[in-house]
């Protein structure tokens, strides 16, 4: 029995430990604040199951009945120990249902009657420590173990809920187990001369306790006496506390395993914090290169100088996706210093009103209070509806969230970028840089916008130039010629000299062909380098078609290209004029019958190649030919280069290598004085 | 279990004497209620009440059956009806029930039927009065000197009204609370009704605690002075049971303290009347539990004299 006793009190003592170790590793679950109340009942319990070992291994008198004195302390305690770790782990985990509010009222007139019983006991002629051992276990056992129970249970069923299967079974096995511990525990007392201890007790008599009250056996109200000390060592072989002594290993058992839930759930908790911090940096990651995939794009639109409108309505479309919005629009001053809406783009849910493509005024408080600041601003759930009303511009949708930022341009606010949700969900400190990385490239692309047409007046003044040039060089000189020929005639007309007058005739006859085969390159150039957009391979192909036609001279070109030959437009345009420039040198110079041509795309930059198999010439190093620096001079514009290659008798080769869009130096794009330009109309 | 079957009698006793007291506290309530606020308040009101009082009766006539060694026979008794009080306590207590259990039925089912249920209610009052009264004339028995004087049917009747009138305030708390949850339109009035039934049951149960320990004074003294039967019922109450003794009279003294002491806070704090619940409730248990205490000590003490 001592044995049964010292495992007894062992099994209660590890779950003391266990509970107690549990909490002071911590944890946020519910059941840690209840562990205290487990650690101390198993502590106190501990002691009980000690103080019977001793009692039952024969000590002296004096010792005695210091340990029962002990015990006397230490088995209410417990109880009461259980009791509160019982009453938590029922009400203080779980919410009860409200109809459980009715339990205290309706036990209150039972509770009464079982503690004045209790009371009355006390009285009767068995030693003090058989009444507090009885209603210790009645009073304070039997309920704190079913309320830990049942509390283990609702909470096995909460981890059920939770998906926590492992963790639910073992709840449901210490539920059981406390229910079971209620049972053996709580029921199963001293032997007592009164009811109902008389009928279901563990006979202890080795106490001094009374033998069990047997004359009630033909009472009809009796309960057959099946759980009584004899009963149970007949039935099993082994003593009741045998018995108790496995429910005890068993609730141990289980509730510590029930502890480590605290651990898988610690463990569970830490993995899907790293899941979601991962998740949280693979989402900034997305964000991060879409931001910069949009950014990019808008760059690419603008270095292809697309249409201004395109170009801000991508800015407004990407903004919209980026920033999770409902509604993105740009506005921009205009000379009369009021702010129109330029473009806006909406979400499906959204629907645009009729009045979109037309002129309309921006005239938010808000956005008019951002234009004029110059500063970001972003809602933050606390503005009143009046000021929110007027932002969806062309649609009828309400506002909740809004973010602005204005369009700083040579630090002057020239529009503002608005972006808006619908659902309340505010706009955080992150989002306004991004916008305003968004503003600065509609700035960037309302800017190259304006060098794009400064650059295109430049290229009309100077093709005049070109134009006014080569009259000059050419048919001037040719009227000029004329003149003086018209007058030489007049003279040998008068002299009578018809034999020098057919010369003179025959001389300006081939001076006038000369004239008019210029007028009509020049013409065709014209034409040519004007008629850019089918694309400028297709307008070469047009123009050696009448170049060919008009002087004889057969062309053959070999055009390697897939239909994209990746120059900028200015580029583009030069490398025409070049083209056209080598051929008049071909027609004038060369006295060539045949030209090749090779038109490819290598490595980032487009090549043209023009050989003849004309007269050819000597280079020289100092050689300022006009129109051979001209072509180098436009090569070079657009950051290119060019070579000219001649032997005499062999013929002459131009190549021209111009680079490709992407490997352009900007400062060959937009030369310095185009960054002083004022702000173009919005009507651009 | 022979010694359980005894405490069937002080389960019977005091139930019956709690539900008799409930009763007539909730119906004086009731006509209170009726003239200054109206039926429907009023019903209102005693609905959870009689439901309570009538499940209180029946598990204390359920409870009496354990005391019988036949309990199939127990209607039999009435048949003694014109000589035994203990014929007419079955009878009366029958027809108790019946009566709360009819205006438990009234109120469900024909709850505009006002006459009807003051009538009825009236009639289970009475009925209340009387059982308790019969239930004491059983224990005025020549052969049992403890029992047999004016104390006992004083220590019945202030059981009831000490229970009754503490027993309605809670049940009443209970009844606010639920209001208060449910945001009863009549919940301003329901709480002004509350609040003067706390005030006066606070005062009914420090007069009768003050006359139940009279009472026992007065016991004492008359054991002292009605012979050797008497003084060795006087040797158990203060000798083997002296410290239930002490316990009980301790409990009625802390009680009616504590209702005190509870009441005055309540108005001179002006606290919610739905926070007095558990303070009320725990004073409740408290006075329960020395009532049973005492009830159990009536019979202790009784001894037998003659053959």
């Amino acid at each position: 029995m001592p044995i049964i006793y010292f495992l007894y009190g062992l099994s209660f003592s590890g779950l003391g430990l266990a509970a107690l170790l549990q909490y002071r590793r911590g944890s946020i679950l519910p059941l840690h604040k209840q562990l205290p109340w487990l650690a101390a009942f198993g502590l106190a319990y501990a002691g009980v199951g000690w103080a019977d070992m001793f009692l039952t291994s024969g000590l002296q008198t004096e010792v005695q009945g210091i340990l029962r004195l002990l015990r006397m302390i230490l088995q209410p305690l417990s109880g009461l120990l259980l009791l509160r770790f019982g009453w938590g782990m029922l009400t203080q985990m779980t919410p009860l249902p409200s109809w459980t509010r009715i339990i205290p009222g309706i036990l209150t007139v039972p509770l009464a009657f079982i503690i004045t019983y209790a009371a009355t006991t006390f009285v009767t002629p068995s030693p003090i420590h058989i009444p507090i051992d009885i209603w210790s276990r009645y009073l304070l056992y039997l309920p704190g173990s079913i309320m830990a129970g049942i509390g283990f249970i609702r909470q096995s069923n909460e981890h059920k809920k939770r998906g926590f299967q492992d963790a639910s079974y073992l709840m449901m096995g210490a539920g059981i187990a406390f229910l079971t511990e209620a049972f053996i525990v709580g029921l199963i007392v001293p032997a007592a001369p009164y009811g109902p201890v008389s009928y279901y007790n563990y006979d202890r008599v080795h106490f001094d306790s009374i033998p069990a009250d047997t004359s009630a056996n033909n009472d009809p109200f009796t309960i057959i006496d099946w759980l009584d000390y004899a009963h149970v060592l007949q039935a099993t072989g082994q003593p009741i506390q045998f018995w108790r002594m496995l429910s005890a290993v068993a609730l141990i058992f289980f509730v510590v395993r029930s502890l480590d839930v605290f651990d898988a759930i610690e463990r569970r908790r830490i993995q899907r914090l790293q899941e979601e911090r991962d998740l949280a940096h693979s989402n900034a990651r997305h964000l991060a290169e879409s931001w910069a995939e949009a950014l990019m794009k808008i760059n690419r639109e603008i270095a292809e100088l697309k249409e201004l409108d395109a170009i801000l309505f991508e800015i407004v479309c990407s903004a919209r996706k980026l920033l999770n919005s409902d509604y993105v629009a740009l506005g921009l001053l205009e000379e009369k210093q009021r702010l129109m809406l330029r473009c806006f783009a909406t979400s499906e849910t959204i629907i645009a009103s009729p009045t979109v493509g037309s002129s309309v005024q921006v005239e938010s408080e808000l956005i008019l209070k951002v234009l004029k600041a110059a500063k970001p601003y972003r809602t933050s759930g606390e503005e009143g509806t009046n000021r929110l009303a007027d932002l969806c511009l062309c649609t009828d949708a309400i506002v909740s969230e809004a973010a602005f930022v204005p369009l700083m341009f040579n630090n002057v606010a020239v529009g503002v970028l608005w972006s808006v949700r619908t659902e309340s969900d505010p706009y955080n400190a992150d989002d306004l840089p991004g916008l305003e990385r968004l503003a600065n490239q509609a700035v960037i692309a309302i800017q190259h916008g304006l060098m794009a047409a400064q650059i295109q007046s430049l290229a009309v003044v100077g093709e005049r130039a070109r134009i006014a040039r080569e009259m000059h060089d050419g048919l001037a000189q040719i009227l000029g010629y004329m003149n003086l020929q018209a007058q030489t005639l007049e003279a040998l007309l008068k002299q009578n000299k018809r034999e020098n007058l057919f010369a003179e005739i025959k001389q300006m006859r081939e001076a006038i062909q000369t004239a008019h085969a210029d007028v009509r390159e020049n013409i065709l150039s014209l034409r040519t380098t004007l008629s850019t957009e089918a694309g400028v391979a297709s307008a070469m192909l047009e123009y050696l078609d009448g170049f060919s036609l008009q002087t004889g001279i057969d062309i053959k070109l070999q055009n390697h290209l897939d239909g994209y030959l990746g120059l900028s437009p200015l580029a583009e345009v030069q490398l025409v004029c070049i083209l056209q420039e080598a051929l008049a040198n071909v027609r004038k110079h060369a006295q060539a019958t045949e030209v090749s041509i090779t038109l490819v795309r290598q490595v980032g930059c487009a090549h043209l190649e023009i050989s003849d198999n004309g007269i050819g010439f000597v280079e020289q190093a100092d050689s300022q030919r006009f129109g051979l620096q001209t072509m180098r001079e436009r090569a070079q514009q657009v950051g290119g280069k060019l070579s000219i290659s001649s032997k005499v008798g062999q013929g002459t080769t131009v190549v021209c290598v111009l680079p490709e869009i992407d490997q352009v130096n900007p400062a060959h794009m937009v030369p310095m004085y185009m960054a002083s330009a004022s702000m173009p109309d919005p009507g651009y | 279990m022979v010694n359980l079957r005894e405490w069937a009698l002080p389960i019977y006793t005091i139930m019956m004497q709690m539900s008799a007291g409930s009763m007539l506290a909730l119906w004086v309530i009731n006509i209170v209620v009726l003239r200054r606020y109206g039926h429907e308040i009023a019903i209102k009101l005693i609905k959870n009440p009689t439901m309570i009082i009538f499940v209180t009766v029946a598990t204390a006539m359920i409870g009496s059956h354990y005391h019988l060694s036949r309990p199939a026979f127990s209607l039999f008794a009435i048949l003694n009806f014109q000589s035994s009080w203990l014929s007419r306590e079955v009878a009366f207590t029958v027809l108790f029930a019946l009566l709360v259990g009819i205006l438990l039925l009234l109120i469900f089912y024909r709850p505009h039927a006002a006459k009807a249920q003051l009538v009825t209610g009236w009639g289970a009052v009475t009925m209340g009065v009387i059982t308790v009264y019969a239930m004491s004339r059983v224990y005025l028995l020549p052969t049992q000197i403890a029992w047999n004087s004016i104390t006992t049917p004083i220590a019945f009747f202030c059981a009831m009204v000490l229970l009754g009138g503490i027993g309605v305030t809670v049940i009443l708390l209970i009844n606010l609370y639920i209001f208060t949850l449910n945001k009863d339109s009549d919940l301003p009035l329901i709480r002004d009704v509350i609040q003067r039934v706390l005030t006066i049951s606070t005062g009914v149960v420090v007069a009768v605690t003050i006359i139940e320990l009279g009472n026992y004074g007065f016991q004492i003294m008359e054991l002292i002075n009605r012979g050797s039967t008497a003084h060795a019922s006087l040797d158990l109450l203060l000798g083997l049971y002296r410290v239930l003794f002490i316990i009980r009279v301790a409990l009625l003294i802390c009680g009616v303290v504590a209702l005190v002491i509870v009441t005055l806070w309540q108005r001179r704090r002006s606290k919610p009347l739905v926070r007095l619940l558990a303070p009320v409730y725990l004073t409740f248990l408290i006075f329960l539990i020395s009532e049973v205490l005492g009830r159990f000590l009536f019979y202790a003490v009784h001894v037998r004299t003659g053959i």
